[in-house]
């Protein structure tokens, strides 16, 4: 997985019957300071990712992981957001959708 | 599987269910020098073992080992960190 940002959001008519269900947005790659590192991309966003919002995502197979239906042809999709970076009193992250 | 140093922990309260209970850490690949960070983005990878901040790391980037370390036939994850790597080993 990989830090992101939402920068924008891509809509579109006609697409795969499977991306219905799918909202898809516009993430720039961001390094370990929250600078843009790398070119935009788009990912599929399960969670409902606002505007500016710091996110982490994974590429690849396991993307369709993520999407409501796996078999959803799918690269990149938004895995979960950043509250912040740095060490926190739980370490692991706690059940919450 | 490339090594990397651990910068910093990522806090998420929102996050597919997979990665419940699971450790984010924020992982700089480094160069064989063990220092140059690697012109690439840093890596957010589960952590199975334990590592620290500062610490040099093994990583790993396979969907498979994923489900396999978290118990999960369909993770939407495959960074993991496997390792941590004894600093005062010499090839």
């Amino acid at each position: 997985m990989q830090l992101g940002r939402v920068i924008g959001r891509v809509r579109s008519v006609i697409k795969d019957a499977r991306y219905e269900a799918l909202t898809l947005l516009l993430l720039e790659p961001l390094d370990e300071q929250l600078q843009a590192m790398g070119e935009p991309f788009v990912a599929a966003d399960p969670l409902g990712a606002a505007q500016g919002q710091i996110v982490f995502w994974e590429s690849s197979l396991e993307a369709r992981m993520a999407a409501p239906d796996p078999n959803t042809a799918l690269d990149a999709a938004i895995v979960g957001f950043v509250d912040h970076l740095g060490s926190d009193a739980a370490g692991a992250l706690e059940s919450g959708r | 599987m490339q090594l990397g140093r651990v910068v910093d922990q990522v806090v998420s309260s929102v996050h597919h269910p997979a990665l419940d209970g699971q450790r984010l850490l924020l992982v700089r690949l480094v160069d064989i020098d063990r220092v140059t960070p690697l012109k690439r983005p840093p890596l957010v990878a589960v952590d199975t073992i334990g590592a620290n901040l500062g610490q040099l790391v093994l990583t790993c980037e396979e969907g498979k080992a994923a489900r396999q370390v978290l118990k999960n036939d369909t993770p939407p994850v495959r960074t993991l960190i496997l390792g941590v790597v004894d600093e005062e080993s010499r090839q």
